[in-house]
């Protein structure tokens, strides 16, 4: 009887222990998940002001067809399936080719006169400050989950239930 | 010439009389009053009527049908006219003799009004000490001129902080800032002697005015001769936009310094056991050392009590790890790229919706009182009773961080404050007249520009409501909707509203465009998930309360557990 007692008492407090860990490894496991759909949103909401983008500065800088087809083919690359390694990829690839365009500006004083263009510019550059403290508050998420992971006891659990590390979302040069 | 009377409520109950005096009072004097529950209702004043001289029958029949309300009328005259200012505490009857006003008073002692001033009567006040007291109070609370006259006619008045003149205090004092008010205060007292004799041995000494109250309107009268205070009132507290009307019986009160009707109250709560309480800790291990040693008879009880401790232990131990262990996992996110759900932000608290608090005097978001007083349980023998807690906690608050603001909505939070300070005197002086050795308040406060950390749901805020009250606002603005009044009727009718709605709505979605992303959201209590921590501490410093908690209550749940095995062993 005071075995049975006692191993009740031992039973409940390891099934305590286990329901707070696996429950905070659910946990960190989902804010992962929300942390890359939150720069998902913000990948796409570029990607639809790129064809304005193109559209006004091809008006201006017509000598730049091979730039403005470049930025066109990279962002049709585009896709939600995309996993962390090729998005993270596809946003430092639209990131040059943007500051490249940007760039061509300086080259075209009409260009840098337009209001269009100007407000593009200042959206776009709000996104692409915004996906770069969102990719750190993902990589924050990632790395908190893989140091879980790799803990005593959550290894356990994550041992038990296959749940494997995820990658970081790093700018690719 | 025009005559306002004036109404007033004094309750301590907020919502009782406020709801149904008022309405009684519309119906006594047949108009209808205007007025909004948040800035009219509780402590106040309102223009209830406004008469001219030919319409003195009409007013006096709704003074008596107020009367017959039992609202006991004050009459105070706007000017310095009277000579026997305390006989009208207590006024019954309004007559007209000759050229002025005869307010005859229960007492014997008639008050005579020239009908060239403006009359105010101030409902809800009987003549009892406490409540005489409650009207200085409320003067105080007011900012409204307190008519007590010393020797010569001399006027004593409020201190109202926003007409002091810091230079000239400078001149009179070392002290200048506001930080330093009371030690202002403690240099003018001296100052202000003379005008505190003059006062008691005045032949218009009230004997049931308090200590505080005698110093503070010495300080005052002081402050007014020296040219220390700049008084204004007559024009502030007449406020000529409302005035253009009869329509518009209502008065808008600043409430700059102090809004004492946002304070909840609670009184005399039930006093909970706590056994975290530093005072119930050191007797744990005292109970057990005791129940241990008489075992033989305590034997079952002990064994009880050491699963019981463990089972309240063991499941605080598992709570405040889960807290610390959720709290470890919300990412930091900052402002400008918050996005909806759990986050966790911080940033320096700004002062919209903040007020001073009475106490301190300190400009917060947030601030909880408990007050105090000692009371005698035996002879010889007090004790320091809790006689009331007060909570100011707005609905929302900001946060301001790299140059972005947040809304933080205040339902359901949790606020966790570092320190509480004790006081025994209250800031403004009027909030406590009470003997500062018998009193004592313990304050918490979360002040204006301090940093804190935010752990809540960011959500998108509600567009439907912020038009509704968008709406409301412009609809209040005389001067806007003044310009859609094409025929000059000074009525908007539906057509003219058409219009005005439509501008309204244009102006509505100008300002949101103008937006950025996170300023459509706040960050407030959602059911899914379940929280809204509010803290001026540093994360890590609530993690290391957290540890330590749970490192205090995995000892004892252990030691308890393993004293019960012994015991069962045994």
């Amino acid at each position: 009887m005071i075995v049975f007692f006692i191993g009740l008492i031992f039973i409940t407090v390891i099934f305590g222990f286990f329901f707070i860990f696996y429950n905070t490894l659910i946990f960190l496991k989902n804010r992962v998940f929300q942390a890359l759909s939150n720069i998902n949103v913000l990948l796409k909401q570029r990607n639809d002001e790129i064809p304005n983008l193109v559209e006004i500065v091809k008006h201006y800088a017509k000598f730049e067809k091979e730039l403005l087809e470049n930025v066109t083919k990279i962002r049709s690359g585009y896709s939600e399936n995309l996993d962390v390694e090729g998005k993270a990829t596809y946003s430092s690839s639209v990131s040059n080719q943007l500051k490249s365009i940007f760039a061509l500006a300086e080259k075209y004083p009409d260009l840098k006169a337009d209001k269009q263009f100007l407000r593009l510019q200042e959206r776009i550059t709000s996104l692409e400050n915004q996906i770069a403290d969102r990719r750190e508050s993902y990589n924050w998420c990632v790395t908190n989950f893989n140091t879980r992971c790799e803990q005593f006891p959550f290894v356990i659990i994550a041992g038990m239930f296959n749940m494997n590390r995820y990658p970081l979302f790093q700018n690719k040069k | 010439m025009r005559y306002y009377i004036y109404a007033n409520t004094i309750t301590d109950s907020l919502g009782k009389s406020n709801k149904s005096v008022f309405k009684d009072i519309s119906k006594a004097i047949d108009k209808d009053i205007l007025y909004s529950q948040q800035r009219f209702i509780g402590k106040g004043f309102a223009k209830i009527l406004s008469f001219e001289e030919q319409e003195l029958d009409s007013a006096k029949k709704a003074l008596n049908n107020l009367e017959n309300l039992k609202i006991k009328s004050v009459l105070i005259d706007k000017f310095e006219t009277s000579k026997r200012a305390e006989s009208i505490f207590k006024t019954a009857v309004i007559e007209e003799y000759e050229d002025r006003f005869r307010f005859i008073n229960v007492r014997g002692n008639d008050l005579y009004i020239d009908k060239v001033n403006e009359i105010l009567v101030i409902g809800g006040i009987d003549m009892t000490n406490s409540t005489a007291d409650s009207l200085k109070k409320l003067c105080l609370s007011q900012n409204f001129d307190i008519y007590i006259y010393a020797g010569k006619e001399k006027r004593l008045i409020a201190l109202d902080l926003r007409a002091v003149n810091y230079s000239k205090i400078k001149e009179a004092s070392k002290y200048s800032k506001m930080e330093n008010l009371n030690k202002v205060i403690a240099e003018l007292k001296k100052k202000s002697m003379k005008y505190q004799e003059d006062f008691l041995y005045s032949a218009s000494f009230t004997p049931d005015i308090s200590p505080s109250l005698l110093i503070y309107s010495s300080i005052a009268s002081f402050m007014f001769e020296n040219g220390m205070y700049e008084s204004k009132y007559a024009e502030e507290f007449l406020n000529p936009d409302f005035i253009e009307s009869e329509k518009n019986l209502y008065y808008d009160f600043k409430y700059d310094i102090y809004r004492p009707g946002e304070i909840s109250l609670k009184t005399k709560p039930v006093k909970k056991m706590n056994l975290f309480n530093t005072a119930v800790i050191p007797l744990i291990p005292a109970l057990f050392v005791a129940l241990f040693v008489f075992r033989t008879q305590a034997n079952v009880l002990l064994m009880i009590l050491c699963f019981s401790l463990f089972a309240y232990y063991g499941f605080h131990f598992f709570r405040i790890l889960k807290m610390k262990l959720f709290f470890e996992s919300v990412p930091f996110s900052k402002i400008k790229s918050m996005s909806v759900g759990l986050n966790e932000v911080s940033g320096t608290v700004l002062d919209k919706n903040a007020i001073p608090s009475p106490i301190s005097g300190i400009k917060a978001v947030y601030f909880k009182y408990q007050k105090f007083r000692k009371e005698k349980v035996k002879e010889n023998t007090e004790e320091w009773k809790l006689v009331e807690i007060g909570e100011y906690v707005p609905s929302s608050f900001f946060i301001e961080s790299e140059g972005d603001t947040l809304e933080i909505k205040t339902d359901n939070s949790s606020i966790n404050l570092h320190s509480s300070t004790t006081y025994h005197t209250t800031y403004y002086t009027f909030f406590c007249m009470e003997d500062s050795d018998k009193i004592k308040y313990v304050e918490e406060v979360l002040p204006v520009s301090s940093e804190i950390f935010v752990i809540g749901s960011a959500v998108y805020s509600d567009r439907n409501k912020e038009m509704e009250s968008f709406i409301k606002n412009k609809k209040a603005n005389r001067e806007f909707m003044n310009k859609f009044d094409e025929d000059k009727n000074k009525v908007i009718d539906a057509d003219e509203w058409d219009k005005a709605k439509s501008q309204i709505e244009i102006e509505f979605d100008e300002k949101e465009n103008k937006k950025r992303d996170h300023e459509h959201l706040s960050i407030q209590y959602t059911k899914d998930d379940n929280i809204l921590f509010i803290s001026d501490m540093s994360e890590m410093s609530v993690l290391k309360r957290f540890n330590l908690f749970i490192i205090f209550s995995g000892i004892i749940g252990i030691i308890s557990f393993i004293f019960g095995i012994i015991l069962i062993w045994r």
